[in-house]
């Protein structure tokens, strides 16, 4: 019953706090404006110089360097507002203790963390996967080039969503043990930005950090299927982990 | 209702509650009093589940609604949408309607337009959503206005008259004073002292007499602990239950004697005071 009545919940919360609206419209500019400005940016460029030269031969224009664009753009702002919005959802119920009446109401604990998990792995799935559809064929539509292949933009697509979801289960694992925002948002941010560059200098070739390489459009390699299954792994077994916590509200 | 036995709380090595025992019977309205910080509110945390204890035994019989010191809730939702979202949690069949009745909520604002008033009788609406045997307050009036602080004890006492047990914190010993039955006086991380709310009436030690007899006559006599001049008339503590027959003895003309009514704040700070 829990599980239940906190997914209604928490789809309440996403709607009525704008975090689905804002979520929605930054992936969505995020989508359209890629290819634009790749198609434009030249363009710009020509008209600031004097020099009667074609700036197109310096990028890579099209529908692939488009969508590559995309995912570059997902990397920054959405990602940051994916982790902060998750971050939020989980340490509030404890920093501003609403979690204090339902819980001596009788609420099951884990099934509270599971729904919350189901709700926003939904939500940035659903989200980010309509990002993704509405680039690949709008950067087709703009650079009148549709050799962008499907299964490598689904491929990114469930890479990105993957390198999301564990760094989710980042912030429901640090929101059980640490129940503060700001060490929430700090470990999960170092996840995100240090250690797939530290991951690349160490040449460790499996895990969620080797995810990025399949944000690259093109087609991957048996280390990536093995991170990707691992990732899975993982994240089960941080939210397993952060299940097993003993609370004291 | 409630059996609580030697428990003991610490955090790392401060040690707040040193073995607390107290019970609470069914239909008592039972205050829990005690200066901020005493571990009121940690023992309440202990007996709702919120935290665990370090040492002990705590048992409660039947259901229980617990309304913390400063509830929070969704304050997206709606008075309604929250109960509703309460009652699906704890799978009751209460009325909503009735609750916000009994409460005085009918508002349909979102909560986080609320006064602290309203989220207060949210909270004990909360509390109520399972129809549970025993209610757990803690501070419910302290934030309140004296109008809010009234209509708060009147729905205390009316959850009394319908059989109700309630567990009241509070550091507000009027409140207390007036809709408790019985109280205990949490300090030091003990129940220093637990009693009916009728013993205040035979518990006294001070009384008041008028007399035309010098304070200097009064202070020789022994079983008078301490006298003072309050207007036209004099104010002895004396621990003698017969302290009138000792006056008479000692031949002061006694015009009225008059115990004076002992209040919990009395009884409070000497026990402050006689730690200090």
């Amino acid at each position: 019953m829990t599980y239940k009545t906190y997914l209604k919940k928490e789809i309440m919360e996403h709607s009525r706090k704008y975090r689905l609206l804002i979520l929605f419209i930054v992936i969505l500019i995020s989508a359209f404006s890629a290819p634009v400005i790749l198609y434009f940016l030249p363009k710009i460029l020509e008209s600031q110089t004097n020099a009667s030269m074609d700036l197109t031969m310096l990028f890579d224009t099209g529908q692939v360097p488009a969508i590559q664009n995309f995912i570059n753009d997902m990397y920054e702002i959405p990602g940051i507002l994916i982790i902060v919005f998750a971050a939020s959802t989980f340490v509030n119920e404890f920093t501003k203790e609403t979690i204090v009446i339902p819980y001596s109401n009788g609420l099951n604990f884990k099934a509270m963390v599971l729904s919350k998990y189901t709700v926003y792995a939904v939500m940035i799935t659903g989200l980010v996967g309509l990002g993704f559809i509405i680039n690949h064929f709008y950067s087709g539509i703009v650079f009148n080039d549709f050799t962008a292949r499907v299964q490598f933009t689904l491929q990114a697509f469930i890479a990105y969503s993957l390198f999301m979801l564990y760094h989710v289960s980042i912030v429901v694992l640090a929101s059980v043990y640490t129940k503060r925002l700001f060490p929430v948002i700090s470990i999960t941010l170092a996840s995100y930005f240090i250690l797939p560059s530290l991951m690349e200098l160490l040449q460790i070739k499996i895990g969620p950090y080797y995810l990025i390489k399949a944000f690259k459009l093109g087609p991957i390699n048996d280390n990536i299927i093995y991170s990707m299954i691992g990732t899975i792994v993982i994240i089960g077994v941080f939210i397993i982990i952060s299940l097993r916590k003993r609370i004291d509200i | 209702m409630i059996k609580v036995d030697n428990l003991k709380k610490s955090y790392k090595k401060h040690e707040v509650l040193k073995g607390l025992t107290f019970h609470v019977n069914k239909g008592d309205i039972y205050g829990f009093l005690g200066q901020n910080g005493a571990g009121k509110s940690t023992t309440l945390n202990i007996l709702t589940n919120l935290i665990a204890k370090s040492d002990g035994h705590v048992s409660i019989e039947g259901t229980f609604g617990y309304l913390p010191e400063n509830p929070v809730f969704y304050d997206y939702m709606t008075a309604k949408e929250y109960l509703n979202f309460m009652k699906s949690l704890s799978k009751s069949d209460s009325n909503i309607h009735e609750l916000l009745d009994l409460v005085g909520l009918k508002d349909k604002k979102r909560i986080s337009t609320f006064s602290r008033g309203m989220k207060q009788r949210l909270g004990l609406a909360s509390a109520l959503i399972s129809d549970p045997d025993l209610l757990i307050l803690d501070e419910p009036s302290s934030a309140l206005d004296p109008i809010g602080r009234k209509e708060m004890l009147d729905i205390i006492q009316t959850l009394q008259e319908r059989g109700k047990t309630i567990l009241l914190s509070s550091h507000i010993l009027d409140d207390i004073e007036r809709v408790c039955n019985k109280v205990c006086f949490l300090h030091n991380g003990f129940i220093q002292k637990e009693m009916s709310i009728k013993d205040l009436d035979t518990h006294t030690d001070h009384y008041i007499i008028d007399s035309p007899a010098l304070l200097d006559e009064l202070k020789t006599i022994k079983a008078i602990d301490h006298v003072v001049k309050v207007d036209q008339v004099y104010e002895i503590k004396s621990s003698n239950q017969d302290i009138l027959k000792e006056l008479i003895k000692h031949n002061i003309h006694v015009k009225s004697f008059m115990p004076k009514k002992v209040t919990l704040e009395d009884i409070f700070l000497r026990m402050v005071d006689n730690d200090l």
